[in-house]
């Protein structure tokens, strides 16, 4: 336990450290800003580290020299000195949660199984097939029931009475009109698409696979409101006097002042989770309502609404910078995701394997480079047309 | 705050066991503050990570003895300041052997935890300041890295990541929006500037 006594780790290094980071941020209250002024007048030495910490060329310089120590060559390294073969990494340990061994996928798998797939057993039946990721697209639903199927490469403006929609790209944007007439549009993306909106308000929506939002052409009454389902992100433009509100079901709403949140409504997911990034929103369900701080998750429960904080904003927000991560997932939160991305359907074989999973893969693979990646771990799959087999 | 506590002990418990996962995940969350840390002290790269590969094999022999993870990466950061105060020690003795000088006394170097160490802060503070950076959502980052820490110009990040020149802009715009940090910002904002003034002026 000798290593114990340094439980709390240098108190000083972490107020001195923290001051200095709210001041590279602009972050100080008044209080903090007096505190890092007496802290900078108590030593030479506490001057010249904040004189550095507030040079933009030495930090260039120095982040450049940090940058250059590669982790992953280290833990290579490390690795083939301490843990000498393949089986014995993966081998399960002792405790309950030792039944799930834990495969760590490194970001950037996609190069690694590239490299490998020429070496390693092919995976003959999927090969015949490939299974592609999704890509940007989507259907738009106007007031009067047609509907425009949107693709990644398409530039154009969309007439319909009211609104002048333009689409560029992946992306689809209301033009803010002074005297619209309202008229209530659909944007919906297939399983293995994904769509990017932004609303006559300027409100942007990054919309997740197999999902959908309901919305006015033109926000013209006091309220601003749209209906999701599925995943959506959220960054709300802040308009006075004007509350956005997201409606995911009959029971429940997320209120809104400007703000970037997430909230992931899949019906095939068992919960409702709403994750605030910054700014402040409150969660209803029934008659119960709770506020959330940055950072914070509600997770929607039935009739009950609870508050984790310290969520994990990486894993949450992955989907928006194109890659899945898995955070101690359950093989069939694993499989969930990719059938909603690689349009696939999941079948299991005898028992469900209890493994768990962590890591970060890029979405833009096909599906092939994935199930191989997985299949490292010991599960194996099975691929007929459009179905995965999952046998353990 | 109880979720919280609870990965960590499972992290804690996987680590004892001798989980090769858990010990990766200490082992990434460290690595490059550690090299820069030793870096700093003994000046040579090689063997600032020499010196950082020896602190993790006491950790993996240590692996029974953490209660915290915050006592995991004070005891990485201590066997590492202390190794490299050894080594440039060593290092010194070495060269004074050379002309024949015999009478330097080695002494125990003690580690204050309470005591401010400015290496160690400045380590601190570049690791949250990268950790900025690798936040940024990937091809924003690719580019904003290229540009702000090895200067190269547009049209050859354009190039070698087989973009537009233009994609190449406006990624660097969006990074500068999603980089809190203003001091960031300061030396790649010139260009922008110009970029932004153009923009005004062409639409």
């Amino acid at each position: 336990m000798e290593a114990d006594q340094h439980k709390e780790l240098f108190p000083f290094l972490q107020r001195a450290a923290y001051l200095i980071r709210q001041h590279q941020q602009g972050l100080l209250t008044a209080a903090e800003q007096e505190e890092l002024h007496t802290w900078i007048g108590a030593s030479l030495e506490n001057q010249r580290l904040f004189d550095q910490m507030t040079d933009p060329a030495f930090l260039q310089e120095h982040l450049h020299r940090f940058e250059k120590f590669d982790t992953e060559a280290g833990w290579n390294n490390f690795r083939a000195l301490h843990f000498p073969s393949r089986q014995a990494r993966l081998r399960p340990l002792f405790g309950w949660w030792s039944a799930a061994a834990i495969l760590l996928m490194l970001v950037g798998i996609g190069l690694f199984f590239r490299h490998q797939s020429s070496t390693s057993r092919p995976l003959a039946a999927i090969q015949a097939s490939p299974v592609v990721p999704g890509h940007s697209r989507a259907l738009l639903t106007l007031a009067d029931g047609s509907v425009i199927p949107l693709d990644s490469n398409g530039n154009r403006v969309i007439a319909q009475q009211g609104a002048t929609v333009q689409q560029q790209n992946g992306q689809l944007q209301y033009l803010a009109q002074g005297d619209a007439t309202t008229a209530m549009n659909m944007l919906t993306t297939p399983r293995g698409g994904q769509f990017r909106l932004t609303l006559p308000d300027g409100t942007k929506v990054w919309l997740n696979a197999a999902s959908s939002i309901r919305y006015p052409t033109a926000f013209t009454g006091t309220q601003r409101t749209v209906e999701i389902r599925g995943e959506a992100y959220f960054e709300v433009a802040p308009v006075a006097n004007k509350p956005f509100t997201v409606k995911i079901n009959q029971n429940t709403s997320i209120a809104v002042l400007g703000t970037g949140f997430n909230v992931n409504a899949y019906t095939d997911e068992p919960f409702i989770r709403t994750t605030l990034i910054e700014g402040a929103i409150s969660v209803h369900t029934g008659n119960t309502s709770r506020v959330l701080a940055p950072g914070q998750q509600a997770l929607v429960n039935g009739p009950a609404i609870q508050v984790s904080d310290h969520a994990d904003t990486t894993a949450i927000l992955a989907w928006k910078r194109e890659a899945f991560y898995f955070q101690e997932a359950d093989i069939s939160s694993v499989m969930r995701q990719l059938s909603r991305w690689y349009d696939v359907t999941v079948v299991y074989e005898g028992s469900m394997p209890s493994r768990r999973f962590q890591g970060e893969i890029e979405r833009n693979l096909p599906l092939a480079d994935v199930l191989e990646g997985l299949e490292s771990t010991g599960i194996h799959f099975r691929l007929q047309g459009r179905t995965i087999i999952v046998t353990p | 705050m109880e979720e919280r506590l609870y990965t960590e002990e499972i992290l804690l418990q996987r680590f004892a066991a001798g989980d090769p996962t858990a010990f990766q995940f200490i082992f990434r969350q460290h690595y490059q503050a550690l090299c820069y840390f030793a870096n700093s002290i003994v000046a040579n790269d090689q063997e600032a990570e020499d010196l950082v590969q020896e602190s993790f094999s006491k950790l993996w022999d240590k692996r029974n003895g953490f209660g915290s993870a915050s006592s995991i990466k004070a005891f990485l950061f201590i066997s590492t300041k202390n190794a490299s105060l050894n080594f440039i020690k060593s290092r010194e003795r070495h060269s004074l052997k050379e002309k024949e000088f015999s009478y330097l006394h080695p002494e125990e170097e003690s580690l204050d935890i309470n005591r401010f160490d400015p290496v160690l802060t400045e380590t601190e503070i570049m690791q949250q300041l990268y950790a900025e950076i690798e936040r940024l959502p990937n091809q924003c980052r690719r580019i904003f890295k290229m540009s702000y820490l090895e200067g190269r110009k547009n049209e050859d990040i354009a190039n070698t990541l087989h973009l537009s020149y233009n994609t190449v802009r406006a990624q660097k715009l969006r990074a500068l929006k999603l980089i809190r940090s203003g001091l960031l910002k300061k030396n790649i904002l010139p260009l922008l500037g110009m970029y932004l003034v153009l923009l005004r002026h062409t639409h």
